[in-house]
């Protein structure tokens, strides 16, 4: 049965002449798993608001949406906020109570279900999301993972038949993202609740799904499933964006050009058996290696830090123990580390934010550290992004360094009104107008589209090779490994290992890139996709 | 422990109506000294003794400012002590401020066990039970304030490295930045509601409460207690008057039984918790 | 040698709140020094003074004996016919109807609370009767030979053989010959 079926969907917002939404034509059909790709600015928001009745913005529409055999605009409120469930982005600001309880029981107060039933509900959701332990607690101690999880549970309290997701893993650590989607995939699968799902990272979801939709320009250009997405996408635009951010295994697949119809592999299992018995595997390494993992020859040390102890309460525990770091000038090093291992404290300990208790740090003189924080947002108080700009110093360096990030088209805007790539970008410029010799980013890549995340590596390789040092912190292994010099893993409050970004991957088991897991036993120290593709070209296949 | 806390909040809350009630409007030491005395006992209890003794220690102070600053201000009473700039410094006075000191302490006592008993939980239930869309309010502002203060220090921080000009300057700005930041989250907040079905029309106000038998007998002893207090102070018999000089009334049945009511109103919580707590323990020690 | 600037700022600090401090505590030993203080006995004794000009000061509750507090209700304070102080002080250059009444009420040793200082004067109570206590219209008025004046106590300045009147009313004068105009 369908669940959606929209007819001609068309939508412009007010004083805007160009189409936001055009002619989209689809159906969903219940019990589906739809996932929804494009770029940031693609549509993707406003068509998913689209499906929510009360959430639709204000503007001309044309067109149709047919749910469930009756016009989505004769549906009453209360039947459109029961059956259409809604989780956005951002985790704190969907939160509207100030207990978890209250919380949960917030959308059955609003269509005012007896009490005895909200007492059964929230306690059977806060048990099924595993909040029971916190059910008591304010909400704002609750981490991003559990605040998501708990948006989602008080949206699944009535019992929605479809669920509707703008981005909801976006701002979540790796961990409680794919926690986060593994119960998305439970509630489709065991309780055939349809899904349909917008997001930027698609290695966790991708072969789950049954639906792959990709929006381009406010257009369905293709609407297919998983495994053959590709070739639509590709009849319709050769080189299209997405397909870059593709799973890894799909993007070998699609690179190396084999015509299987059957057998598309869309994750990492399923690649490595396509890598197993399509190519001859006899060439494990590349030559070209040693080239490549050159060390900075020059060993000028920036910052030292020597048996770092750190911790935030008097009586609390370590955060940091017995941490030590030497960062060279002009390398780019990188922080990894599961949550709470103590990154973003190291890196506030190094740009001076906080203060450690025991311990040397040493920096060479004359540096100039700038921090940037996890929420770019902050570093703008200003109506336009250029008023802040012309806080700094080098008022005469805004238009060339604006030019040089290319976001001379932004200035004049609200800060608010930027995606998360372009304030990304605006904020490591007003950061360069302090002329930095060190830059130390807090999880730059945190909620950036694929597109914004290849840009923003272009910008710090550029910095790289103007003399700045980088530090970074982040949990994304892709990006990590391919922008870094020199990565770290940081575990219970010291850096366990430490290598050149290659080495440090390939040697990693589990901490390591979608591409390495792919490789492993096949080539060595494959930690980028190009690596496996020239490898597999090396190799050649099988039965040729 | 505070054992006392789960009984209904609406009755809990006309208990504590009824203590500062009489603390506050009576100015009779007798019941003053009982009112502190089972506030003292109720906190020690809730917290423990130690903390409850520093706490007490720490309003004493206040409490002897005023009983010194009453005279000052006031110049009746029949008893001159000294003239200070030709007004009298009465004995009365004194006596008086003295009385007012201690109840200020008795308020501020029995205001620290009502914090602690009486969480956000209970005053959202009370107020939903008056109007659901206060309580709602209440709670978005509990649940909004630390948010605001959170992010409005995080962007402190940030700026201070980075502002050059006047410090003041900063903060106007970082505040504007944080309330701009606060509207554009109000609007993701409002459409999470709207989303989940707020003001569709009908709404109930779910509360984890429910009226039990051990309320009802709470609340019916605490009505009669407290009637039995207030037959003799509206009727003053237990009035006591400062000015010109002190006089107590005599100490017939009707003030006697109130002084003894209010006793019991007074001790009744904090001899509840350690009833409890005793047997708790006991019950251990038969495991 | 080179002083790091927070370290000297941190030492500026301390001695603002020092000198703050310390002024602070000379404030309040000059006002306590400012403070006349004497005790009962001193207070009510009377000074010996050389002027032959009296004045009559005469303070009556007549008006509220019929609605006496509780606490004054046959107690010393207030004799039974309202009169509480019938007498001749002796004239003094400048003299107000306050100055008067002062002098009137610690010859007769008669208990009197005011508020403020200099023009502002206020008359709260005499002998424990205090206004308010025969209801929300009840004070203290004065009259110099039966005209009630429209300036402050300590502001009406009166001659030699003037009869001052210190009267309670429980009805903003209307009831003492005084009624108020609103103007």
């Amino acid at each position: 049965m369908e669940v959606f079926n929209i007819k001609n969907l068309s939508f412009s917002y007010p004083k805007s002449s160009k189409k936001a939404l055009n002619n989209i034509s689809l159906t969903i059909e219940q019990g589906d798993f739809v996932l929804l790709c494009g770029k940031s600015g693609s549509g993707k928001s406003t068509f998913l608001k689209m499906l929510k009745p009360q959430l639709t913005p204000a503007g001309s529409i044309s067109g149709e949406i047919i749910f469930n055999r009756k016009n989505l605009i004769e549906l009453s409120k209360k039947e459109s906020a029961e059956k259409i469930g809604f989780v956005m982005q951002n985790p704190d600001s969907q939160i509207v109570t100030d207990k978890v309880y209250h919380e949960l029981s917030f959308a059955m107060e609003n269509l005012a279900y007896d009490r005895e039933k909200i007492r059964l509900k929230s306690g059977e959701m806060a048990s099924f999301f595993g909040l029971s332990n916190v059910f008591n607690n304010d909400t704002n101690s609750l981490s991003g993972g559990q605040k998501q999880l708990l948006n989602l549970a008080s949206v699944l309290t009535l019992q929605p038949e479809v669920l509707i997701l703008d981005e909801p893993t976006s701002q979540l650590d790796p961990l409680s993202a794919e926690n986060f989607l593994n119960i998305l995939k439970k509630l489709n699968r065991d309780f055939g609740i349809t899904v349909i799902i917008s997001e930027h990272n698609f290695e966790e979801i991708f072969d789950f799904a049954n639906k792959v939709a990709v929006l381009d320009n406010g257009k369905v250009c293709a609407y297919n499933t998983p495994d053959k997405i590709s070739v639509d996408l590709k009849n319709y635009d050769e080189n299209h964006p997405i397909l870059d951010a593709f799973p890894v295994s799909l993007r070998v697949y699609n690179i190396l050009n084999r015509n299987y119809c059957n057998n598309v592999p869309l994750n990492i299992n399923q690649g490595r058996k396509f890598l197993k018995e399509t190519f001859n595997n006899n060439i494990k390494k590349l030559d070209e290696e040693k080239k490549i993992t050159h060390v900075i020859k020059n060993k000028n040390v920036v910052i030292s830090l020597k048996n770092i102890y750190f911790r935030y309460e008097k009586n609390g525990n370590d955060i940091l123990k017995d941490f030590n770091l030497i960062v060279n000038k002009g390398e780019i090093y990188t922080l990894l580390g599961a949550n709470g291992s103590g990154k973003s404290t190291a890196v506030k300990i190094i740009s001076g934010i906080l203060k450690s208790y025991h311990g040397k740090i040493k920096l060479s003189k004359n540096e100039n550290i700038m921090y940037l924080p996890q929420n770019p947002l902050i570093l703008f108080v200003k109506e336009c992004v250029i008023n802040d700009f012309e806080l700094s110093d080098n008022r005469d360096k805004i238009g060339e360094i604006s030019k040089i990030f290319g976001i001379e088209h932004l200035l004049y805007n609200h800060p608010y009104d930027l995606s998360g790539g372009e304030i990304q970008k605006a904020a490591i410029a007003k950061l360069m107008l302090f002329s930095p010799s060190v830059m130390i980013l807090d999880e730059p890549t945190k909620g950036i589209d694929p597109f914004a995340k290849n840009e923003l590596k272009k910008i710090l390789k550029n910095l790289q090779k103007n003399g700045v040092t980088i530090i970074i912190v982040t949990h994304d292994t892709e990006f990590a490994c391919s922008v870094s010099d020199r990565c770290g893993l940081l575990f219970n409050g010291n850096i366990i290992s430490e290598n050149s970004s290659k080495e440090f991957f390939g040697n990693n088991g589990f901490y390591t890139t979608s591409a390495n897991k792919m490789s492993r036993g096949f080539y060595e120290n494959a930690v980028l996709i190009e690596d496996i593709i020239k490898l597999c070209n090396l190799n050649g296949e099988k039965n040729a | 422990m505070k054992a006392f806390s789960n009984f209904h909040p609406v009755v809990i809350f006309i208990y504590f109506i009824a203590v500062f009630s009489v603390s506050m409007f009576t100015q009779s030491p007798v019941y003053l000294l009982i009112s502190m005395t089972g506030s003292f006992l109720f906190l020690c209890v809730l917290n423990t003794v130690k903390i409850s003794i520093i706490s007490f220690l720490k309003y004493i102070p206040f409490s002897i400012l005023i009983m010194i600053l009453n005279p000052l201000f006031s110049h009746n009473g029949a008893t001159p002590l000294f003239f200070i700039n030709n007004n009298a410094f009465t004995f009365e006075t004194l006596i008086y401020g003295a009385i007012l000191g201690l109840m200020i302490l008795c308020v501020i006592f029995w205001f620290k066990s009502f914090n602690i008993i009486f969480n956000s939980e209970k005053i959202l239930f009370l107020f939903g039970k008056i109007s659901p869309k206060i309580s709602l309010i209440f709670s978005m502002a509990l649940h909004f304030i630390p948010n605001f203060s959170r992010y409005f220090n995080e962007v402190l921080a940030i700026q201070k490295k980075l502002y050059k000009k006047s410090k003041f300057k900063m903060y106007i700005s970082c505040f504007s930045a944080v309330v701009t930041h606060s509207l554009e989250t109000s609007v993701d907040t409002a459409d999470s509601m709207s989303a989940r079905g707020h003001s569709t029309g009908k709404v109930t106000n779910y509360g984890r409460f429910r009226f039990k038998t051990d309320d009802f007998i709470l609340l019916v002893s605490i009505l009669i207690l407290i009637i039995l207090t207030y037959i003799a102070i509206v009727t003053g018999a237990s009035k006591v008057s400062y000015y010109p000089v002190i006089i107590f009334s005599n100490l017939d049945l009707i003030t006697f039984i109130s002084y003894l009511a209010f006793a019991a109103l007074c001790f009744l919580p904090g001899m509840y918790e350690i009833k409890e707590d005793l047997k708790w323990k006991y019950s251990i020690s038969k495991i | 040698m080179v002083i790091p600037i927070k370290t000297t700022i941190k030492r500026v600090n301390n001695m603002k709140k020092q000198i703050t401090l310390i002024i602070l505590f000379l404030y309040l030993i000059t006002s306590f020094c400012a403070c006349s203080i004497k005790n009962v006995d001193d207070y009510y004794q009377t000074e010996e003074t050389i002027s032959t000009d009296t004045v009559n000061v005469k303070v009556d509750c007549i008006t509220a004996l019929s609605s006496l507090p509780k606490e004054l209700e046959n107690s010393n304070y207030i004799p039974q016919d309202g009169i509480i102080i019938d007498t001749v002080v002796e004239y003094e250059n400048g003299d107000t109807a306050f100055t008067v009444l002062t002098k009137a009420a610690k010859k007769d040793k008669i208990m009197i609370d005011y508020n403020g200082e200099g023009s502002s004067v206020y008359v709260r109570g005499i002998s424990y009767l205090y206004e308010f206590d025969c209801g929300d219209l009840s004070g203290w008025m004065v009259s110099i030979n039966g005209e009630f004046s429209d300036v402050g106590a300590n502001s009406t300045y009166i001659k030699p053989n003037d009869t001052v009147e210190w009267r309670y009313t429980c009805d903003l004068g209307s009831d003492i010959g005084n009624a108020y105009t609103g103007e």
